[in-house]
């Protein structure tokens, strides 16, 4: 069936949509862009600087400590998060007894609010009344002195990670609805064929994923790029920079030294990231794709 | 044919719909902004129904300290003559620290409300150069009664350029409590005002670790408040030059001998006299230790007092536990409180109006209110302190006494340093605690902070 003007049915569709784009995302984007490039305090109105911002912050250590951890997270998040995520569905799918309270249990913490996991992993790792000593003794260990987890900056980058590195249910969730969706006859035809479980999976559900894969990797990123209210909520970035991520020193540099050009150059950066991680995700997967057929 | 009519006449509905949608909310925004306007508008309020509404952030709420007192203050100003037109329009926002942000987004990109209280963290300075808060100084001028209840000090920190634009509605001090029990069980006896030095005191830790007491709370999380108060006292009861250095407002050379002898002390008290979980700890978690007896010295100002005889924060019969002295040396924390402001709404009855408020909240009635149920210090220096007051909650009698016998008073770094700087303060304690850093890096590490500003 042929529509007559096509052009115009889409546009009357998709105009609320980037009329609300407009308003809510691109145009502070435009201001964020622009305002990076000028000496903006609290005292200040915009006054066009240049590159002065962008300077300041390539100039301080705790700026590229910052880029460093976002990137480590990004990597660690798309990698070992989805692939666990990837490895969760896998097992979930074969439905081994017990597997609805698993699913349902793996889930729940995507459900509890970040703010309030910080708060809760903050007083569970308590040196004093946390888990740590009773568990260390359970096991036999003794220390001198409890091991303070997130006060520590030998355990504390580690530590934060370790807030959401594990709770891939969201993933899970993601694949193991593109599982559902793979034609059963595909399986039934490679049993016929003598096919193991583990062959089904590595020859027929892994390779089907890879889109959804790519999907979860680029969710995955984009969260990382942005991730704030734990790592506020437990260590404020600290000890010393020790888990300072792009967000959090923007947040420092809009709020404690009350500077919203420096604030947003840093905007600008992590814009850059976002985006520049994006792209290489899409590309990554698309050349697989093209190698696959 | 006709199906392809049916959709196309469906289509349009729908897309109509959504676009009558969008104009709907943008028309409802609209709408709201208007209304919003009209009763921000002090003077189409006064015309419209004889009163003056005025706009107010109350972060005073909930389980803060002194929610209840300024409850009492809103609803009995409202009894007097000034406050007899007035109506208070709140908007509530629990946490100082959530407080201080919105303010500070008001103050770069929209308009205060009408009484500004003022949660600390530079915004008297702030909001007086974006010209957003009313300048008070004629007010002053036009009621020397009024004036004279606050001392040169205490005004001198709330102007700036010249103008007074904060009234300030108490004095911060603070000192030590320590637990009479533990004390005693150590076999040693507190000071009746305060160790003459910092070497009697930490004798006194020893002793009391020997017993298996920890000596004192610290705290490095939320801007490490306890530790900022011990660093404070080392700082400011370090001869003259340390007086003074903790005396000046946004200090930015941290590497005096001073403040690295003090950041030294700082980091053996973590070592050697707290509790495991000080570093990354909060000051609640630390208060909570010493209401169960599990720290034998906690610095704080007076507002602590009333926790002590709540049984929902401290056992039964505690406030009998506790004693007060003055940090080693007699030395004393007391600044000037940042003041409370008036919104330069361009409306003359409603700053009136919020004056009238701030004169209510300051006056000798009310300071004294304050002190009673708050534990805030009265800002006036002459004010008649009740006599009962030493019947009904002794240790706060006892703060007043005690305060008379301070031999040097010092500001701390909540009230003096630049924002930036408290938290690198707050996020390098621990890696001085740690001696992943020296005393002379951590100073280091303040001084590159305060020189971003």
């Amino acid at each position: 069936m042929k529509i007559k003007n096509k052009g115009f049915w889409i546009a009357a569709f998709t105009m609320p949509c980037m009329v609300l784009f407009a308003l809510v995302y691109a145009a502070p984007i435009v201001t964020v862009l622009y305002t990076s490039l000028c000496d903006y305090t609290t005292f200040s109105p915009p006054a066009f600087t240049g590159m002065k911002n962008f300077a300041g912050i390539f100039g301080d250590q705790d700026f590229l400590v910052s880029i460093k951890n976002t990137l480590i997270w990004v990597l660690l998040q798309s990698v070992f998060h989805v692939t666990l995520g990837l490895v969760m569905a896998l097992v979930l799918r074969r439905k081994p007894k017990g597997w609805k309270i698993v699913r349902t249990a793996y889930m729940i913490p995507n459900i509890i609010p970040t703010a309030a996991t910080g708060v809760m992993f903050t007083l569970l790792l308590n040196p004093t009344f946390g888990i740590v000593k009773p568990l260390l003794e359970k096991i036999g260990i003794e220390v001198s002195q409890t091991p303070n987890l997130f006060g520590n900056s030998k355990y504390a980058f580690w530590t934060v990670t370790a807030t959401w590195i594990l709770y891939a249910g969201f993933n899970t969730i993601i694949f193991l609805a593109e599982m559902g969706a793979i034609d059963k006859e595909i399986y039934e035809a490679a049993r016929v064929d003598g096919a193991s479980p583990w062959q089904l999976d590595r020859f027929i559900t892994l390779p089907l994923m890879r889109n959804i894969f790519g999907t979860c990797v680029t969710l995955a990123s984009v969260a990382m790029v942005s991730q704030f209210d734990i790592i506020y909520m437990t260590t404020k970035g600290g000890p010393g920079n020790t888990t300072l991520n792009l967000p959090i020193y923007l947040y420092k540099a809009a709020t404690l030294e009350n500077n919203y050009g420096k604030a947003n150059a840093v905007g600008t950066v992590q814009i850059a990231v976002g985006l520049a991680l994006v792209l290489l995700i899409q590309r990554l997967f698309r050349e697989k794709k093209e190698d696959a057929r | 044919m006709r199906k392809r009519s049916v959709k196309r006449l469906f289509a349009a509905v729908l897309a109509g719909a959504m676009v009558m949608g969008m104009a709907a909310c943008s028309s409802s925004e609209t709408g709201e902004k208007d209304s919003g306007s009209s009763s921000s508008d002090g003077s189409e309020q006064t015309e419209d129904s004889g009163k003056v509404v005025l706009n107010v952030i109350n972060y005073h709420v909930g389980t803060d300290y002194a929610a209840e007192y300024y409850s009492y203050l809103f609803e009995e100003f409202q009894k007097t003559e000034e406050g007899k037109n007035v109506e208070f329009n709140f908007e509530e926002i629990p946490t100082t620290d959530a407080y201080n942000q919105k303010i500070k987004l008001l103050i770069s990109s929209g308009d205060l409300p009408d009484i500004v209280f003022n949660g600390g963290n530079n915004i008297t300075e702030l909001a007086a150069k974006s010209g957003k808060v009313a300048d008070l100084t004629q007010y002053f001028e036009e009621d020397p009664e009024w004036k004279g209840l606050f001392d040169d000090t205490s005004l001198e920190f709330n102007t700036v350029d010249g103008k007074i634009y904060g009234v300030p509605v108490s004095k911060e001090i603070s000192y030590i409590y320590y637990n009479k029990e533990l004390f005693q069980k150590a076999g040693i006896e507190a000071p009746e005002v305060a160790y003459e030095t910092w070497d009697d005191f930490f004798k006194a830790c020893d002793a009391l670790k020997k017993e298996g007491i920890t000596p004192v709370g610290m705290d490095t999380a939320d801007m490490g408040w306890l530790t900022n108060l011990w660093m404070s006292a080392l700082i400011g009861t370090n001869g003259e030059a340390g007086s003074e250095w903790m005396n000046t407002m946004y200090p930015d050379d941290f590497n005096t001998p001073e403040v690295e002898e003090a950041a030294k002390t700082i980091q053996t008290m973590f070592k050697e006299y707290t509790t495991d979980d000080a570093v990354g700890g909060k000051y609640d978690p630390m208060a909570t230790h010493f209401f169960n007896g599990e720290i034998a010295m906690i610095p704080n100002g007076p507002w602590m007092i009333p926790d002590f005889s709540q049984t929902e924060k401290a056992p039964e019969g505690f406030y009998d536990k506790v004693g007060i002295m003055l940090m080693p040396g007699k030395g004393m924390e007391m600044v000037p409180t940042p003041g409370d402001m008036v919104g330069a709404s361009g409306d003359e009855e409603k700053i009136k109006a919020a004056v009238a408020f701030l004169k209510f909240e300051t006056s000798p009635e009310n300071q004294i209110k304050a002190l009673e149920m708050t534990g805030l210090q009265p800002v006036s220096n002459d004010l008649e302190i009740p006599g009962e007051l030493t019947e009904s909650d002794p240790l706060m009698a006892e703060v007043l006494k005690i305060q008379n016998e301070a031999a040097v008073t010092y500001g701390q770094n909540q009230a003096y340093w630049y924002q930036n700087t408290i938290d690198t303060f707050s996020t390098e304690l621990p890696e001085l605690a740690y001696g992943n850093i020296t005393p002379e890096e951590f100073c280091k590490k303040l001084t590159e902070s305060a020189a971003k500003n």
